[in-house]
């Protein structure tokens, strides 16, 4: 299996798992119900997750066929600029699901501001979805250009010239001198965040500190929301200059996995009763537990393999 | 925009709208908390 088998298995996840998050967030606020809420907004922000591995596995599924014949460059880097496109919308609105979940635990509902911005983010990126699936579609069937109409980018140009805002974006990021560092400073900004709610949450959880209830520390995962965000962020920019050095790095496949693990497992901690119930001098469940443990661990084993990434898989 | 310039000037400028993010989030929910559990309410 390489990565256009990952990339033909996953690249129909964030347009049906979005017709299905936003189809329940729509019911949920018809009927007004909060259960229904919680969960649509739990999809959402999963599909937002996936959608990273999605794109990313597009740069090597690129690879795989763009040297086949019948194969246009052109719209190739088309659909990948739309998905680019489509992946910022997706990631916005999975962090306001986030955001959203958050507020829901303190406050017992979510604000109508959010509730709304996620309703339009939802339409404005399922159309966003819809069109880069169709283009990733026209690259190997010919059959939807024809009876669809015109394909959604015009012919190929005879041109080595970048096509796509994600390519342009690209060469922006590798041609700008203080972009990369500046990228770079920031992932190290993010991360700070991140890793250090992450450790005093998980640590109290564990049994350190038990003066202090989860409830307090609870108000600081936005903090380690926005460095997650910040590192995702930066990161696409990486990935997004120079592409090849990730699709072909094998380190690079495993801090990616452990790092939409431990965002799914961020979930636990910021909308389930077990954790939210743990008050000053109290022990927590062993099922809290086991999740703090594994969070530091994911989240360690995401370290160690950024930080490996120039030496494992020799693609730097 | 030289390599050091850019680079300073960017990195404060995102964390500063990183900071302030993190501080209004946090401002408004606890007075939306506070008034949440206020027993008047």
């Amino acid at each position: 299996m390489d990565l256009t088998h990952i990339h033909l298995l996953l690249n129909h996840f964030p347009t049906i798992g979005f017709i299905i998050g936003g189809g329940l967030f729509v019911v949920a606020l018809i009927a007004k119900s909060d259960h229904l809420k919680v969960a649509s907004l739990a999809v959402l922000l999963g599909i937002a997750l996936i959608s990273i591995p999605t794109y990313m596995s597009g740069n090597g599924a690129q690879e795989g066929i763009k040297s086949l014949p019948g194969v246009s460059k052109a719209l190739i880097e088309a659909h990948e600029g739309a998905a680019f496109v489509a992946m910022i919308f997706m990631l916005l609105t999975g962090a306001l699901a986030w955001l959203a979940l958050w507020q829901f635990r303190r406050l017992a509902r979510v604000p109508n501001w959010n509730l709304t911005l996620i309703l339009i983010l939802t339409v404005v990126t399922f159309a966003l979805m819809t069109r880069a699936s169709n283009m990733g579609g026209e690259i190997r069937h010919e059959e939807i250009r024809a009876v669809g109409g015109p394909p959604a980018v015009a012919a190929p140009a005879a041109t080595d010239a970048p096509q796509g805002l994600a390519r342009k974006v690209g060469s922006f990021v590798t041609d700008t001198p203080w972009m990369w560092p500046t990228c770079e400073t920031l992932h190290f900004v993010g991360l700070s965040l991140l890793l250090g709610v992450v450790l005093v949450v998980d640590l109290r959880v564990l049994g350190l500190m038990k003066g202090v209830s989860f409830q307090s520390l609870h108000r600081l995962l936005p903090w380690a929301a926005i460095g997650f965000g910040l590192n995702i962020g930066t990161g696409m920019l990486f990935f997004t200059g120079i592409p090849g050095q990730y699709t072909k790095n094998p380190a690079f496949y495993w801090k990616i996995g452990l790092a939409m693990l431990a965002g799914l497992n961020a979930l636990y901690f910021t909308i389930l009763d077990e954790p939210w119930s743990l008050g000053p001098k109290d022990d927590a469940p062993l099922t809290a537990k086991i999740a703090a443990a594994s969070a530091m661990l994911l989240w360690l084993g995401v370290l160690y393999f950024g930080s490996m990434l120039p030496f494992i898989g020799n693609s730097f | 925009m030289s390599l050091v310039v850019g680079t300073i000037l960017w990195v404060v400028v995102v964390t500063a709208l990183v900071g302030l993010t993190g501080y209004v989030l946090d401002r408004t929910t606890s007075r939306r908390e506070a008034r949440h559990n206020d027993p008047k309410d």
